[in-house]
């Protein structure tokens, strides 16, 4: 990994730093990583993405280096950017990530929504080309999430159509029937997701392009128990919506979401969830309003910001 | 000594009152050294710290000593000062006024042409730095390497002093700069096989910057007599060639200027525009844009 941290500084630095010195911060950047949680993870992103000061890195790194070092640690804010993309970075892509799945997969959605920050200014992005190698990790843990249990022998169906209770069957239940049932199960979840599927086709029909595509991606996102019944949601928000591109200025879609009777605001827990913060206060992301989205892209922004509102236990 | 920076220099006391004082003038000292605190130029040890939001773009300017390496620096200051723009893009500010002022001291001249003053030396810090902004497309930082020419002699000899080398590999741009004077006369073997030398050694030792945009820089153009002179126009011929295989890469600019007359000096304007204008910008990589990156996956 001191190759990619050196990689990453020489982005930002004019003379790269010496091995020594890269050695020292992944050093530190193991220990800080050792205690990230989501919050912690949230603040990194911000920093690297937004440019926010990330002042709990900065004070454990400078803690950290003259305690362990006994020097002062004197490094440009912009290096403190790279280290906090660094930190994401290790947590979610590396083989000695403490990490376990879920956490990288939450991670990897953390760095997805708050990208929207930079919608239209990818270019002021420090070193952009570790950001999309983050972005699948989410994407790989839901292809393994959403897969359907296998077919095994049918010991439930289809005797209790025909019984009242597990006596008539002359059935014990037992570990050995979990498969089945959890398939049974998976089944009926994609029946009313499906069914979902059509109620808001036929409910929101009439109503505006950027309404549809709120509430579609809301009941998506909520609605579902098996939180990974679908295994590609911007396919299905997609054949919901339809290809129309044609922009608007998110100022006007929250103007127009918030105007329906049916909107209610919705409180969100990540920093990351950009959008839902911006919905409930001007102040909250006061600059994103001038953004331009389409009815699909913003549908699939708020589908991910509330997928991990959903996720998100603490 | 040669390694030192010029923060040390300034803040070296004499032995004498070394001994006189304790813990608490090392204390100022790192202090001092932490802080910028004046503009002189900046040396490898705290070039970073100037570094705001993006990296700043690094102009190498490379070539053994006598080339006119600082007098074109010098030049350069002198033009943005009294312009106040160039290329669409006004000079707003320096990290560095004193380490270029120093530069436009030392390009000073007598009327024959040679410096009046000491040329830059081998501890003076070689990076100067020029904030520029444009009406639309707002600030960017140049940050210029003008180091002594002695140095870049000493990498030839000096395995040691050449591995210590940062900043060449990490140029942007790279100025190559050749003595224009020593193409007709009798120096010139001598300047080919030193300039080949310190460039293979440079590629040997893999601190070349291979990706950076090149410029062939003949300086002191005024100088050469005829400029159709046939064993000018082979010797410039050679030297073209010499670069063209080191970097593997046909067709690098040459610009042949004088630049040290600033009136009317039509070349040497151009050439400033060409460096002062931005490189082209890569495109961004239509990956980071994962929402449309997924919908186009999915059509």
């Amino acid at each position: 990994m001191n190759a990619m941290l050196k990689e990453m500084l020489n982005c930002v630095l004019i003379i790269p730093y010496e091995e020594d010195m890269i050695s020292r911060l992944i050093t530190i950047n193991k220990k800080y990583a050792d205690r990230a949680n989501r919050q912690i993870i949230e603040d990194c992103v911000s920093a690297f993405v937004c440019g926010t000061r990330n002042d709990a890195l900065t004070s454990f790194f400078t803690e950290q280096y003259i305690g362990l070092y006994g020097e002062k640690l004197v490094l440009p804010q912009v290096v403190f950017y790279i280290l906090s993309e660094y930190v994401v970075y290790f947590l979610i892509m590396d083989s000695e990530s403490p990490c376990t799945n879920s956490d990288k997969m939450m991670y990897s959605l953390i760095v997805r929504n708050m990208m929207l920050i930079r919608k239209d200014s990818y270019n002021k992005l420090l070193a952009p080309e570790f950001i999309p190698p983050m972005y699948s990790v989410a994407d790989q843990y839901r292809k393994e999430k959403c897969q359907m249990e296998e077919d095994s022998d049918s010991k439930i169906t289809p005797e209790i159509f025909e019984s009242k209770n597990f006596v008539d069957m002359n059935f014990n239940l037992s570990e050995d029937h979990f498969q089945e049932i959890k398939r049974l199960s998976q089944k009926a979840e994609i029946w009313d997701y499906k069914e979902l599927i059509n109620n808001i086709k036929l409910k929101y029909k009439d109503k505006s392009p950027f309404i549809l595509a709120y509430f579609s991606a809301k009941l998506l996102a909520v609605t579902p128990r098996w939180k990974y019944v679908d295994s590609n949601p911007e396919k299905t928000l997609m054949n919901i919506l339809g290809s129309n591109l044609k922009k608007k200025k998110l100022e006007n879609i929250k103007a127009e979401v918030m105007e329906c009777d049916e909107y209610k605001s919705i409180d969100s827990k990540s920093k990351s969830s950009v959008l839902l913060a911006y919905m409930n206060s001007t102040e909250n992301f006061a600059e994103i309003g001038n953004l331009n989205f389409s009815k699909l892209e913003f549908a699939i922004y708020i589908y991910y910001e509330l997928f991990l509102e959903e996720q998100i236990k603490d | 000594m040669d390694n030192m920076d010029t923060n040390d220099l300034l803040l070296q006391s004499s032995d004498e009152e070394k001994g006189k004082k304790d813990v608490d003038n090392v204390k100022t000292k790192v202090s001092l050294q932490d802080t910028l605190f004046y503009t002189d130029a900046l040396s490898e040890n705290n070039i970073n710290d100037i570094i705001t939001t993006q990296r700043p773009e690094l102009f190498v300017l490379f070539g053994l000593n006598d080339v006119g390496k600082t007098t074109f620096v010098g030049s350069l200051y002198h033009q943005l000062r009294i312009k106040g723009n160039m290329a669409e893009f006004e000079f707003v500010d320096s990290d560095t006024f004193a380490g270029l002022e120093r530069r436009v001291f030392l390009r000073k001249c007598s009327k024959d042409g040679r410096s009046d003053t000491n040329r830059t030396t081998r501890s003076e810090n070689p990076f100067l730095t020029l904030h520029m902004e444009h009406k639309i497309t707002g600030r960017r930082l140049i940050v210029l390497s003008d180091r002594a020419g002695e140095r870049y002699r000493d990498y030839i000899s000096k395995n040691e002093e050449l591995v210590k080398d940062k900043t060449i590999k990490y140029a942007n741009r790279l100025l190559l700069f050749i003595n224009a004077e020593e193409l007709s006369g009798r120096p010139y073997s001598n300047m080919k096989d030193e300039f080949k030398m310190l460039l293979h050694r440079l590629k040997e030792k893999d601190m070349l910057p291979f990706n950076a945009t090149k410029y062939i820089i003949f300086n002191k153009y005024d100088k050469v007599g005829d400029p159709e002179n046939h064993i000018l126009k082979d010797h410039e011929q050679e030297i073209i060639n010499i670069i063209d295989e080191i970097f593997e890469n046909e067709g690098i600019p040459q610009y042949r200027i004088n630049s040290k007359d600033l009136d009317q000096n039509k070349e040497l304007e151009e050439l400033f525009s060409i460096i002062i204008k931005p490189l082209k910008t890569r495109d961004t990589d239509l990956a980071l844009d994962w929402v449309n990156a997924s919908i186009k996956n999915n059509k």
